[in-house]
């Protein structure tokens, strides 16, 4: 018998869920580690995307058992990229954009002037980019020589994939620190979903609803806590009130 | 390996509760794989999360030669309840009003065994 990091909550839903059956707890824990690396985004990955002349379109690697839940953002050679609204041009949803800053129109004073013709929206410019269907990235405008320097940084968000439940291993390739750190969470949503079930041995509506509170609060806190970076205290980024 | 994990198993242990273990048997083996059968169709019904993860009903043949090895997969914590299905059913075809209630006791005992805790 090899154990799995699955090990420690299979076997607290096993004492608490008297009678429950092996497939039905794997069925739950995938749904409930789904839904949690959806809404909360705390599954981050970074890759890099080699870029082609005059291409626009790009796949993507994720890691084995993983899908792409959503793009947090994209780099290219420093620069954060614009995320550019499905269907929409390359400017279109983005507001507040000033331009290019040209250097000859800066006067001594050090107050700069913007040329809104040379856009950095603009499809010639530095490029936007959007995700119309998992795992490929389109880009606005055809990298040119110099842009394929560098390649797209791209960090995503991910979940387990569904490939996973055929898996008969009991184990999901996340990352290891995964495990302790989302315990208490998996356990209560795991809980809630099972005690929730209509015609069960185990069905309990008290605890279940007990459970599902305990689990929204922790993935509203998972949430605020993936974003932050996981550091204590770090306030959430705000656009300046005075603006 | 678990008890009552094939056919042949199932038969003894019903055998048992039945007291009907001398050949020639007082319920063939026919009747009571077939009583197996129809208990898998009920189990299906009360609880389909026992035939994760395809849902696949097993169907063993109850006529000519009766595969005693043919496995059964059911999750070891409600094989019992199948046994209890197969006895209530095969006795519910006396016509004694001890015996009904038997077999009625025993039903409801594997409606019970699936369906709650304390059962």
């Amino acid at each position: 018998m090899t154990c799995a990091p699955t090990d420690r909550l299979m076997q607290t839903l096993k004492v608490h869920v008297p009678g429950v059956t092996d497939p039905m707890l794997q069925l739950e824990v995938f749904n409930v580690m789904d839904e949690f690396f959806r809404r909360t985004s705390a599954w981050r990955y970074r890759t890099g995307i080699d870029l082609e002349v005059n291409t626009t379109e790009y796949s993507f690697a994720t890691p084995p058992d993983a899908e792409v839940v959503r793009m947090m953002g994209v780099v290219h050679n420093g620069q954060p990229l614009v995320a550019r609204a499905a269907g929409g041009t390359a400017s279109s949803y983005v507001q507040s954009s000033l331009g290019e800053l040209l250097p000859e129109q800066t006067f001594p004073d050090g107050d700069a002037t913007y040329l809104p013709a040379v856009s950095d929206l603009q499809p010639t410019g530095m490029f936007t980019y959007a995700i119309y269907r998992p795992n490929y990235i389109s880009v606005a405008g055809a990298p040119d020589a110099e842009a394929v320097k560098y390649p797209l940084e791209a960090d995503m968000a991910l979940t387990v994939a569904q490939t996973c439940l055929e898996c008969d291993c009991g184990d999901w390739l996340l990352p290891d620190w995964m495990y302790p750190m989302f315990f208490q969470d998996w356990l209560d949503g795991s809980l809630a979903r099972l005690y929730g079930m209509p015609a069960k041995p185990w069905a309990n509506p008290t605890l279940a609803t007990m459970h599902h509170r305990k689990y929204r609060n922790a993935m509203a806190f998972r949430m605020q806590e993936a974003r932050r970076g996981y550091a204590y205290g770090v306030p959430g980024w705000r656009f300046p009130r005075s603006w | 390996m678990a008890a009552l994990d094939t056919v042949g198993q199932y038969l003894e242990e019903a055998r048992r509760l039945l007291q009907d273990e001398i050949d020639p048997y007082r319920y063939p083996d026919d009747d009571l794989v077939d009583a197996l059968n129809i208990g898998i169709l009920e189990a299906r019904r009360l609880r389909a999360d026992l035939f994760l993860p395809l849902f696949e009903i097993p169907y063993f043949t109850p006529t000519g030669t009766i595969d005693t090895d043919a496995m059964v997969t059911m999750d070891p914590m409600y094989r019992p309840a199948l046994v209890y299905y197969i006895v209530g059913r095969a006795q519910l075809r006396d016509d004694e009003s001890t015996t009904d209630q038997r077999a009625g006791a025993l039903l409801t005992k594997f409606t019970q065994q699936l369906l709650t805790i304390a059962s």
